[in-house]
């Protein structure tokens, strides 16, 4: 029963044409990154927060959503600058500034995800 | 019944009690070593070895499902005492669907794949579990449907971390041997 037998190999390629088959579903679409504004979409406990339009932002300005975390505006672009969790995945993930990209910060239940069009659809 | 026989009985109730305290408190510790390893956990989300997935696949292969539950379900609430509520969500859901998908996976390479499958399988198998099952629990529970968008990279993570966690556990299984001896099912 040690080392690798035929079986695994089917098993490994299974999972990985799964993964191609969901990167090509998932993934399909979001070739059209920067040719319209960039709604930045923060939410804390699965409530919206706030939206910020990334495109009419003259003065980098802090958002504080929730205690220990601060996220950081500027034109075009927006990121998670401290959270007082322990990983910090969501500060390592760095600026956010094409549509569909996202940044969680899991302890504190925050979320940035940036998605383009109106930001008055967006709100109501 | 007989004295002695209930006198077997005691025995053998109380060597399988301190055997799942044994293998708990390994889990336990794997799960600490693990978050000790700063760098592979820190820059990616979902990268991690599942080092405690040793002990509960050795259960599976050596025990029973409910004793590997329960042992899931202890480090679990090990998780709640030290790392919170929503820490606690996202490993008993993984933990539970994963061991639930390898006990399932352990009837079918024992049943018609026998032979052809080794524990690199079930590794693998319970570690894109373990990602997915997180996953969506995570979705449920901030309200978002924008982590999808991880599902491929979460299922090829699960597959390198569930291969070099199957390839330690057939490394040390013949140590885990020492503190119960009992049959494969594969």
């Amino acid at each position: 029963m040690k080392k690798i037998k035929p079986g695994d190999i089917a098993v490994i390629v299974f999972f990985i044409l799964l993964a191609v088959v969901s990167a090509l579903v998932l993934w399909n679409g979001d070739n059209n990154k920067k040719t319209e504004r960039l709604i930045a979409r923060i939410s804390i406990n699965g409530e919206n927060f706030t939206s910020v339009d990334l495109n009419s932002i003259n003065e980098a300005y802090y958002i504080y959503p929730t205690e220990g975390v601060s996220i950081l505006v500027e034109n075009g672009r927006i990121k998670f600058a401290e959270s007082d969790c322990k990983d910090k995945i969501c500060v390592l993930k760095g600026w956010l500034d094409s549509k569909g990209d996202c940044a969680i910060c899991a302890p504190n239940m925050c979320i940035i995800s940036i998605e383009g069009g109106d930001i008055d659809a967006i709100a109501g | 019944m007989l004295l002695q026989d209930k006198n077997e009985i005691y025995k053998k109730k109380s060597k399988y009690i301190a055997t799942v305290g044994i293998l708990t408190s390994f889990a336990l510790i794997l799960g600490i070593v693990e978050n000790q390893l700063p760098s592979i956990s820190l820059t990616l989300p979902g990268v991690k070895l599942g080092l405690a997935n040793i002990i509960v696949m050795y259960v599976l292969e050596y025990f029973n499902v409910s004793t590997a539950l329960i042992i899931v379900m202890a480090k679990s609430l090990f998780v709640l005492v030290t790392r919170g509520i929503v820490a606690f969500s996202l490993s008993i859901s993984g933990g539970f669907f994963a061991t639930v998908c390898m006990a399932l996976f352990y009837l079918l390479i024992s049943g018609i794949l026998r032979g052809r499958m080794s524990s690199i399988s079930v590794s693998v198998v319970g570690a894109v579990m373990h990602n997915l099952a997180q996953l969506a629990v995570f979705a449920l529970l901030m309200k978002t449907d924008v982590v999808f968008y991880y599902i491929p990279y979460l299922i090829i993570v699960g597959v390198i971390m569930g291969f070099i966690t199957g390839a330690i556990y057939q490394s040390v299984l013949y140590m885990l041997k020492r503190i119960h001896i009992g049959e494969s099912k594969i």
